[in-house]
């Protein structure tokens, strides 16, 4: 049921951007739509599926944390 | 570019001072100093005025270029390039805390039971459809909201003057300035350096002139209001502002003017509402003119809802409850900040110095 | 298209964010909670409830305008949400005017209680809290001749206890922030009840972190509210020492306090001080008023009164390290070095600290009559 919705909701935004992507002759503009749009899909799926539980602040959180040396704290799992 | 956007010199003003005043509201800064959250604050903006100095005389240096033009200027088009996709990942980062942090304090004291995502999908859909219709329309929004902010800070502060008792500044030194000077370290960073964020507008909006004179008050007028809210939360709470999650609404609950005047805490949250979402707009904005500048783009308006579809991921899986949040913004965002307001800041400008004496020199050889 | 735009918008305004709406008749409106101690030493908690059918103007006869429900629980809010066992509805706590907290849980601690009243975003922080000899339940129970709602009556007494000052008024913030500031004791007010339609709200009962310890009597309680400048209304009653006069003054204005100082041989003080403005109430002598040369003996009189109950607080205070008026916080806050220094000796320093007083009693009426009969 999720994942219906999560595709569903994709492909609304899809639907909202595609006349305009259309009329649009830049390549550029669609290879970096395509990317953003295709990572987010990946992503909830992803999350969804239980496969990643991270987000990019947690990624800078870890990072930092391994550069200064410090502990994170254990309600961040 | 320039003059395209018809943006005043007050509305610059009330736009950085929204943005500051942002997530700021929700939280009190510095609270790790209790009763002296107000001198972290002054350290703060008092480092600020540095960042401030750097950040005008980048703009006086190239005007009508944006940040990534210059980073692209300054280490040619190959590093350039990397290091704007690190300022963007620094702002998608930014952008997905503050919608989370948001989200986070509607859900724990005005919807409670509302899923926490519809709630996150609202507030970036709101912010997408702002950033579609250009900056023009946050500007015009933040003129007004920066006015009820302003005297709903005054007025709360009238209205809780029988409850204010100002021994609970003493004593008025601190005996520990080290951690004065790490939270003014930490204020730095939030909010005050997260104006580099306007350093990829500002060409937009006028000369370097006119802009920096916005800057400059917008982040007096942020200070002034901040200080306000520092200084009646601790004379009407006192020590408590340490343990409290939300010192601000919770001094506002505290009105009481004859059991008549009460629960102003809806104008507050509101309020809180507003700037929240001026500064996520703006840094959305900016994210999505980041993207379009890097790659070349002819418009932006495509990228806003796949980002969106990101910023909503991101924000609904960043913290889930306000002490992480704490942990993050003290221990952790400052020293991921500062790299991009301060240290790469003045990598660029020192390289555009020496391209400049370079190329100053080169004709008389 | 434009149009429809439009409409659409206005539709999504008429249909915003009802889907959790609370409608009045499915809450349990909360006027008074009252908590006390079970047998089997679990939390009992009595809630005074709204009769919503038997207020306002077209209330069907016979209906009391309230009802009062119980239920006990292992934790505050284990207890509070067990009393949907037996009520029709979900309570609502917004609206909570008074706590009132029973002597026996008092002793076994509060903390639960004071944590749940600032965690929870629906109870307000500011409702007013006292500590009741008996049991709470039969505070709410209690049949007040005047008024609807019991609770409300108690919070007309509490907030009108300002005029006679005889008892403090404490809510859970007051309590959160005087413990925040590493004050040891808060003072509570105490209700009691006198009789089947009769309470009483005067004196303090001492709470030590958040367990009831000692109660103080009037004078103490009066002596405390000198010193931490509660005092704006009210009758000081003296006796003058030569002539058993009996000069009753009514306070119009008042300020007061303590503030430590270091003398100049570096000893620590405390120094009390109190301005008051006040006329004359009541007066039992048959010598002219106006004669001149009385008035410095009534107002040494007044002076000494008012020091007595000063006195009396301190005593109290200092007495088993109880600091209920916040001497060691007073010290941090306006001499830290000094504080540095003794921290560590302080428990057995505090006792030995002097005081002196400054009273200055200032009379600006005689009223509406200038001579006793």
């Amino acid at each position: 049921m999720t994942y219906i919705s999560i595709i569903s909701i994709f492909l609304g935004i899809f639907l909202i951007d595609y006349p305009g992507l259309k009329k649009d002759k830049d390549l550029n503009e669609k290879i970096v739509y395509g990317i953003l749009f295709s990572v987010g899909l990946a992503y909830a799926l992803l999350i969804n599926s239980g496969l990643v539980k991270n987000s990019l602040p947690y990624l800078v959180l870890q990072a930092v944390s391994f550069f200064r040396g410090i502990k994170i704290p254990p309600a961040f799992h | 570019m320039e003059g395209k956007y018809p943006v005043s010199s007050r509305q610059v003003l009330a736009l950085i001072a929204m943005f500051i005043l942002g997530t700021s509201l929700l939280f009190s800064l510095g609270q790790e100093l209790g009763r002296h959250s107000w001198l972290g604050i002054i350290t703060g903006f008092i480092a600020f005025l540095f960042l401030f100095w750097l950040y005008y005389f980048l703009l006086k240096l190239e005007p009508g270029k944006s940040l990534f033009g210059l980073n692209e200027q300054a280490f040619g088009r190959g590093l350039g390039t990397v290091i704007n996709l690190w300022y963007l990942i620094y702002f998608f980062v930014l952008l997905s805390v503050v919608v989370g942090n948001f989200v986070d304090f509607i859900n724990s004291v005005i919807l409670i039971q509302t899923p926490e995502i519809l709630l996150t999908i609202f507030l970036t859909l709101t912010a997408a459809y702002a950033v579609k219709k250009g900056l023009e329309s946050i500007a015009r929004l933040s003129e007004i909201m920066v006015f009820c902010v302003f005297t709903t800070a005054i007025v709360v502060t009238l209205l809780l003057f029988d409850k204010i008792d100002t021994t609970n500044f003493w004593p008025l030194w601190p005996q520990n300035w080290a951690l004065v000077l790490r939270s003014g370290f930490s204020i730095l960073t939030f909010p005050f350096g997260e104006t580099v964020i306007f350093l990829s507008i500002f060409y937009q909006l006028g000369g370097p002139q006119k802009v920096s004179k916005g800057f400059f008050w917008g982040s007096v007028v942020g200070v002034f209001v901040l200080l306000v809210i520092a200084l009646r939360n601790i004379a009407v709470l006192g020590e408590f502002v340490k343990f409290s999650t939300y010192p601000a609404y919770d001094s506002v609950r505290l009105i009481n003017i004859a059991r008549f005047i009460t629960r102003a805490e809806v104008v507050i949250s509101l309020n809180y509402m507003f700037a929240g979402y001026v500064k996520a707009t703006t840094v959305y904005y900016s994210l999505c003119l980041g993207l379009k500048e890097i790659f070349r783009l002819k418009t932006y308006q495509h990228l806003v809802l796949p980002i969106a579809a990101l910023v909503i991921l991101n924000a609904h899986l960043s913290f889930s409850t306000n002490v992480q949040n704490v942990f993050f913004a003290f221990e952790v965002y400052p020293f991921f900040a500062i790299i991009f307001q301060l240290i790469l800041i003045l990598a660029t400008l020192i390289m555009l110095l020496i391209k400049k004496q370079l190329g100053r020199r080169r004709p008389t050889i | 298209m434009k149009k429809f735009n439009l409409l659409l918008m206005a539709t999504l305004l008429l249909a915003t964010s009802c889907y959790d709406r609370r409608e009045i008749n499915h809450l349990e409106i909360v006027a008074g909670i009252g908590f006390d101690l079970s047998n089997d030493n679990q939390i009992e908690v009595s809630f005074q409830i709204l009769n919503a059918g038997a207020l306002g103007k077209n209330a069907s006869g016979g209906l009391e305008p309230y009802w009062i429900l119980q239920s006990k629980g292992k934790t505050t809010f284990d207890a509070i949400r067990k009393a949907t066992y037996t009520s029709p509805n979900k309570l609502f706590f917004s609206h909570n005017q008074v706590i009132i907290i029973s002597e026996d849980l008092a002793k076994q601690g509060i903390r639960g209680i004071m944590d749940l009243w600032l965690r929870d975003e629906e109870p307000r922080e500011d409702t007013k809290m006292t500590i009741c000899e008996g049991k709470a339940i039969d505070i709410l129970k209690t049949k007040l001749p005047h008024g609807l709602i019991p609770a409300y009556e108690i919070v007309n007494m509490i907030e009108a206890s300002i005029v006679a000052a005889y008892a403090p008024i404490i809510t859970p913030i007051d309590h959160r922030r005087l413990t925040a500031a590493n004050i040891p004791c808060t003072v509570f007010g105490k209700i009691v009840k006198t009789s089947e339609t009769e309470l009483e709200y005067k004196g303090g009962a001492l709470v030590k972190d958040d367990k009831l310890v000692d109660y103080l009597t009037e004078t103490e309680t009066r002596g405390y509210l000198w010193l931490k400048c509660k005092i704006k209304d009210g009758l000081i009653i003296a006796k003058t020492k030569d002539s058993n006069i009996v000069i009753t003054l009514e306070i119009i204005r008042a300020k007061s306090g303590f503030k430590p100082v270091l003398t100049k041989n570096g000893q620590l003080t405390f120094r009390a001080r109190a301005d008051i403005t006040g006329r004359l109430g009541e007066f039992e002598d048959s010598k002219s008023i106006v004669d001149p040369t009385a008035w410095p003996g009534f107002i040494e009189a007044l002076q000494e009164t008012v020091k007595e109950e000063m006195r009396a607080a301190i005593a109290k205070a200092t007495y088993n390290n109880l600091d209920f008026l916040g001497l060691n916080d007073s010290v941090r806050k306006y001499l830290p070095k000094t504080f540095k220094q003794l921290a560590s000796s302080w428990e057995e320093i505090m006792p030995l600290i002097p005081f002196t007083f400054e009273i200055n009693i200032q009379i600006i009426g005689v009223g509406m009559v200038k001579k006793s009969f």
